[in-house]
Order: C-alpha cells, then sequence, then structure tokens
C-alpha cells in the first residue's frame, strides 16, 4: 500500500474507533456503575473500576427487590409471541405480494409501502381505544396483538422471494405441492436469512420497546423488562444507581449474548437488506 | 396413451404476444424439440402444456383428454429446468421422493416424526425408497442422494433433477433447455444419454433448446418456432434438406446457409449475381428470387474454370475433416462459406481471387416474403427427359 493509502487507513480507523467509542461509553458506564458501591457512584472522581466491590449487593438487589425474573421472562414470552404471529402473516403476504398473480397486487404493495412510512406512534390511540373496548388493556395480548402484522417484514421477506427463481416454485407445484406447503417448505427454507435478519430487527425492537407496554399495561406481573426497570427506578431505588444499572445490565445482556451468538448471521442480514430484486 | 395436442395456443401478457395460434400434435412416445432463437416463446408453451401459465387462447390435450383446467400435478408431466430447480434445503434424496410422497401419502402420513406412526405410512416410505434407489440407480446417482444441491457438480445436479422427474413416471417430459448450462463436451455426451433415456422410457418427451445441433441429433421432429409463430414442424432430416420457409433454412443447419439474391431468368435458370445456374422455379420469369445454397453444395475452385461465383478468398477454417473458405463476392455483404476436404485446406490463399462452383440439384429456392417456392434441378430435368 502507498504512503497516503496507509495514513488514510489509520485516519479511517481512527475515526471509527472514536465513533465506537461514543457509543458503547454509556454501556461500559453502566455496568461499571453496576459493580460499585453508592458512595464510589457519588464520588468526585471518575474511576471505571470500583476500589470495592459492590456487585453481589447491586446485582442481588435488582433480583430480590422487584420480580426481575418475571420481567425477563413476560420479555422472552411477549417477543417471541409477536415473532412468531408476525411470521405466520408477513410470510404468506410476502408470497403473494412476490409471486402470485392477481388483480390489484401493485396497488396492494404500494400500500403496504405506506404502511412503512407511518411510525408506529401515531396510531397508538386508536389501538389503545380498540383494545379497551375489546377488554383486552391490560393483557398479553395487548401487547402482542398490535404487532402482529409487520408492514416491514412483509416488505423484507417480499424482497426477499422476489429473487427466489419461479422454475424453484414450478418445480415444487408439479411434484405436487400445494400453495401453502410451497411457501412454508420451499420458501421459507430458502429465505432463511432474510427471516433471522427479520427476527433480529423484531425481537430487539419489541424487547427494548417502553412506550407501548407503559401505555397498555398496569400490573406489574405483566409488565416486560424496560417497563420493569422503570417501576424499579420509581419506587425500590430512589437514588440508589447501583442496583439499578444492575437490573438495566441485566435487561440488556440477553440481547447483547444474543448478538454475539447471531453475529455472523445478523450481519449478512443486514447486508442483505439490499437485495437485489 | 400421451399424445400431446396443442391447439390454437395464443399467450399474452401485457404487452407481448408470446404465442400466436400454436397448433402443434405430439404423438405418443415421440421426443419433439421446439427450436427457436430466444425469446421466440418456447418456454411460454412448455409452461401451459405443464399447466403453470394459462393460455389467453386455444386449448391442450393430453392423452386425449382436455387439461385445460387441470392444475400442473393432475396433468400427470414432469418438467425439467434449465436451472435445474433442486429444492436447495433438501438433499437429492428428498428432492426425489418429494414427488411420490406428495402423491401417495396422505397428509397425516406426511407429517414429520408424528407421520410415521399412522397407518400404512411405512410400507409407503419403504415403496418410495425403492423407487428412488432404482431410478438413483439408472441414473448411476446412487452414491450421491446425501448430498445437497449444492455440493453437486452441473453434471450431476442435472442427473438429480431428470431423477426427481422420472421417479413417477409420468406420461409426458417436458425440458426447458436442460443442457445449457453445462460445458460442451458434457452437454454432447447427455445427448446421447437423453436419446437413450428416450428409447428406454418410451415415454413422449418435449424438449426446448435454442441450440440447432440438439435439435438435429436428439428428435424424432423438430418444431421450429419463432416470434410466437410455429415455423415448420418435421424430421431433422427434412426440415435440413426441405426446409419451408428462409428463416428455419437460416436456424438449422452450421455454418449458416448462403443466402444469395437471384431473378428468374428463364424456365430453366435463374440468375444469381453473375451466374446462371440450371435451376427451374415454378416462378414466372422476372420474379425476384433468394437462393439459399449450403457450403457443402458449394465447391471452392480455380477463378477461371465455369464457377457460379467468382471473388476473393477472406478466411479459411479448418476444421480438420472440412474446411470451410469463405468468399468475398461483389454485390454481398456476407462472405459466401464454401466446403472443402479438409486436406485441401492449404491451396486457399488469403486474398487470393477464387472460384465457387454451385451443385443445382441443391438449391433452395425462397421468395421475397420468405416462403419456399418449389423448385428442380433443370440438369436433372433434361436428364429425365433425354
Ligand atoms: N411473465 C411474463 N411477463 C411478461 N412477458 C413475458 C413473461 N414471460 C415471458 N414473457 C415474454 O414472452 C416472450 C417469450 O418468452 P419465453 O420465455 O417463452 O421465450 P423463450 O423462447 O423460452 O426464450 P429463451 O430461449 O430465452 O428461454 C418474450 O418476449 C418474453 O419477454
Ligand atoms: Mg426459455
Amino acid at each position: 500500500m502507498s504512503r497516503p493509502g496507509v495514513a488514510f487507513g489509520v485516519f479511517r480507523h481512527v475515526v471509527l474507533l472514536a465513533g465506537a467509542a461514543v457509543m458503547l461509553a454509556p454501556f461500559v458506564w453502566m455496568v461499571a456503575t453496576s459493580f460499585k458501591p453508592p458512595h464510589e457512584i457519588f464520588a468526585g472522581e471518575l474511576t471505571l473500576l470500583p476500589r470495592q466491590w459492590h456487585a453481589v449487593e447491586n446485582y442481588g438487589q435488582a433480583f430480590t427487590k422487584v420480580p426481575m425474573l418475571r420481567y425477563l421472562a413476560n420479555g422472552v414470552f411477549v417477543t417471541a409471541a409477536i415473532f412468531a404471529l408476525q411470521i405466520l402473516v408477513a410470510v404468506p403476504c410476502a408470497y403473494a405480494l412476490a409471486k402470485l398473480e392477481f388483480r390489484g397486487r401493485e396497488t396492494i404493495f404500494t400500500l403496504t409501502l405506506f404502511g412503512l412510512l407511518i411510525p408506529a406512534h401515531v396510531p397508538a390511540i386508536p389501538l389503545y381505544v380498540m383494545l379497551w373496548k375489546a377488554g383486552l388493556l391490560n393483557t398479553y395480548a395487548a401487547l402482542v396483538i398490535p404487532f402482529v402484522i409487520s408492514v416491514f417484514g412483509i416488505f423484507l421477506m417480499r424482497q426477499f422471494f422476489k429473487s427466489i427463481p419461479d422454475e424453484l416454485i414450478h418445480a415444487a407445484r408439479l411434484d405436487g405441492l400445494s400453495e401453502f406447503a410451497i411457501v412454508w417448505r420451499i420458501m421459507v427454507p430458502a429465505a432463511m436469512p432474510a427471516l433471522v435478519s427479520f427476527g433480529i430487527f423484531s425481537v430487539v425492537a419489541h424487547w427494548n420497546d417502553y412506550f407501548w407496554p407503559l401505555l397498555v399495561i398496569n400490573s406489574r406481573e405483566l409488565a416486560p423488562p424496560p417497563l420493569g426497570v422503570a417501576y424499579f427506578r420509581n419506587e425500590e431505588a430512589g437514588h440508589d444507581f447501583g442496583p439499578l444499572m444492575a437490573g438495566a445490565v441485566i435487561v440488556t445482556a440477553p440481547l447483547v449474548v444474543a448478538f454475539l451468538l447471531a453475529q455472523r448471521r445478523f450481519i449478512e442480514g443486514m447486508t442483505m437488506t439490499g437485495l437485489k430484486s | 396413451m400421451s399424445e400431446v395436442v396443442i391447439d390454437r395456443v395464443s399467450k399474452s401478457f401485457a404487452d407481448v404476444r408470446a404465442l400466436r395460434g400454436v397448433s402443434l400434435g405430439v404423438r405418443d412416445g415421440e421426443f419433439m424439440t421446439l427450436l427457436g432463437p430466444s425469446g421466440c416463446g418456447k418456454s411460454t408453451l412448455l409452461r401451459i402444456v405443464a399447466g403453470l401459465e394459462a393460455q389467453t387462447a386455444g386449448s391442450v390435450s393430453i392423452g386425449g383428454e382436455n387439461v385445460d383446467h387441470r392444475v400442473p400435478k393432475e396433468r400427470d408431466v414432469a418438467m425439467v429446468f434449465q436451472s435445474y430447480a433442486l429444492y436447495p434445503y433438501m438433499t437429492v434424496y428428498e428432492n426425489m421422493a418429494l414427488p411420490l410422497v406428495m402423491r401417495r401419502m396422505t397428509p397425516a402420513q406426511r407429517l414429520p416424526l408424528v407421520g410415521r406412526f399412522v397407518r400404512g405410512s411405512a410400507a409407503l416410505r419403504r415403496g418410495i425408497d425403492a423407487n428412488v434407489r432404482e431410478v438413483a440407480a439408472s441414473l448411476a446417482i446412487e452414491t450421491l442422494l446425501a448430498r445437497k444441491p449444492a455440493q453437486l457438480s452441473g453434471g450431476q445436479r442435472q442427473r438429480a433433477a431428470l431423477g426427481r422427474a422420472m421417479v413417477r413416471h409420468p406420461k409426458v417430459f417436458l425440458m426447458d433447455e436442460p443442457l445449457s448450462n453445462l460445458d460442451a463436451k458434457l452437454r454432447t455426451q447427455m445427448r446421447t444419454e437423453l436419446a437413450d433415456l428416450h428409447r428406454r422410457l418410451g415415454a413422449t418427451f418435449i424438449y426446448v433448446t435454442h441450440d440447432q445441433s440438439e435439435a438435429m441429433t436428439m428428435s424424432d421432429r423438430v418444431a421450429v418456432m419463432m416470434d410466437g409463430e410455429l415455423l415448420q414442424v418435421a424430421t431433422p432430416t427434412s426440415l435440413y434438406n426441405d426446409p419451408s420457409d428462409l428463416r428455419v433454412a437460416e436456424f438449422v443447419g452450421s455454418p449458416k446457409i448462403n443466402v444469395v439474391p437471384g431473378v428468374v431468368a428463364s424456365e430453366r435458370t435463374v440468375r444469381a449475381l453473375d451466374g446462371l445456374v440450371a435451376v427451374a422455379a415454378e416462378a414466372p420469369v422476372g420474379t425476384r428470387v433468394r437462393l439459399g445454397i449450403r457450403s457443402e453444395s458449394l465447391t471452392p475452385e480455380g477463378a477461371d474454370g465455369a464457377a457460379t461465383f467468382r471473388g476473393r478468398t477472406r478466411h479459411v477454417e479448418n476444421l480438420g475433416s472440412d474446411c470451410y473458405v469463405h468468399v468475398a463476392v461483389d454485390g454481398l455483404d456476407v462472405p459466401i462459406v464454401a466446403r472443402a476436404d479438409g486436406r485441401r485446406a492449404d491451396e486457399f490463399g488469403i486474398g487470393s481471387a477464387i472460384g465457387v462452383a454451385c451443385d443445382p440439384d441443391r438449391i433452395l429456392l425462397f421468395d421475397d416474403a420468405g416462403k419456399r417456392i418449389p423448385a428442380r434441378s433443370a440438369v436433372a430435368r433434361l436428364r429425365s427427359h433425354g
């Protein structure tokens, strides 16, 4: 490599590292704080590692003062239910939009694209009213139902299905597969990377969602993790930031672990959303 | 019986008329090839026969029964695709077993895990297993059954795709350019194998290709298509020697047939460029015609002799057994190609003057629209009179 090339490479990495540091700093601070006793948290100087370890106490409190495991279980249940139902709806819709010929297909697809433009918070009040009329407020259903139809999921899967050759579907029809069998046995296995990346987006969004649970849930047994941490802050922790940060770490950890495990798939999914059509 | 009758089938897409009233009868057990340039509607026709696409007009019957309203599964046809279309996440075995599983087993018996406890499913599975292994053995792919398509070479994928089509013993095989993704050597080898397979199975084959040599070497009959229309249906021999249309003559045969403009000069002669050829055209004197002359009816010779055409050697293609001499002739944009014995290849110096003699027996005459004009060699007629 030539000298300007080297200089540019160094420069680029410095910029990237700085960006990464800015992104990571709050997390690092969160983890560090979760290990510290209260007097060190409020001490005048900045230290990364605690002088006196207080991890056991902080994490112990996070698990005992509030039903943290219950919150985590709620989170797992709700995100899994949302994702499963999203697939159930999005995959057949995407197949129809990508591969079946019927009148109005393009119009419906355009409407789907419009759906992408509407921020999630816009229909919040009508949804709230509907759930209230249906008597579903403060249930798991209230956490799941509004997200079952994912326009983004339909769009993403449709783009991916477009790239699967028609000949594969023709072969399946000749082999005697029904349209449903084609969707689930031929298209879905072939679209695994797209499904995984959609899964990551969906799980991250709904695991971290605070706004919607805050609106529709008021009994603590139903709270997903972010809401649980909020309860914790309001009533239990007071100014005790150690256990609060421990709670935040516990809530964030599953996603980080999942990301590390699925890193390669995740990158694949991210780079694939550009999709050839 | 499994003859296929295609009756005045048309197909229009939004802005394209892909097929314009195509009628074609394929006999029971026949190897019929649809031959034509890219985009002429071959695949569309094949998909209509398979039921994968609905025709705009016309009807299709298989084995004497109208199948217009039957879904692909109920037509008892199998198809081999250009891309092979093997299911990427299944093994070769699963690919080949799937058509049988879908046909022979009930939905309950097909269920994963639980299905094996449903009555009768074990016996069915054994039957399917035997069929798959038998077909795999006949294609010499038994050792590949556990592999996924991605782990196979092109030729092996091709066989697996054939196997998937063969396991359920369909009445009709539809093949859409199945050899076009193979390398040249394998392609020639597979031609022979496909022809053998056809003889062995005795099934009706409809084979699509744009490669005229494939069509000529394998088929019982060839249907030449162009721009959504059928130009001619004939055996390879008569297609080559007796084409009904100039486009057919140009498409079939390699090197491409020479086309020379001419005029009917008398009852027994046609003037082509400067030369006179002894051909009795069944057309009035003065009619403008085009002469189709295959390179094997042309012989390069000295410039002084009684040559029909004269020009300069442009290029010599030496194939060993034969050589093709390209002769640039005044009044023609493309050189005339004449064949000579390969041993003569060194006689022809590039750029030197050369003459080309023509065998009037083998000249094909076409009118301005490209339709064939009946003609006889006047030399032959003189002889038969004399
Ligand atoms: N689904 C479709 N929508 C619109 N036009 C189509 C569609 N399928 C085929 N066509 C058009 O119909 C014509 C015939 O297509 P077809 O695929 O049958 O050609 P082909 O003879 O098989 O060509 P090739 O040798 O390249 O496979 C083409 O002009 C093509 O653009
Ligand atoms: Mg085609």
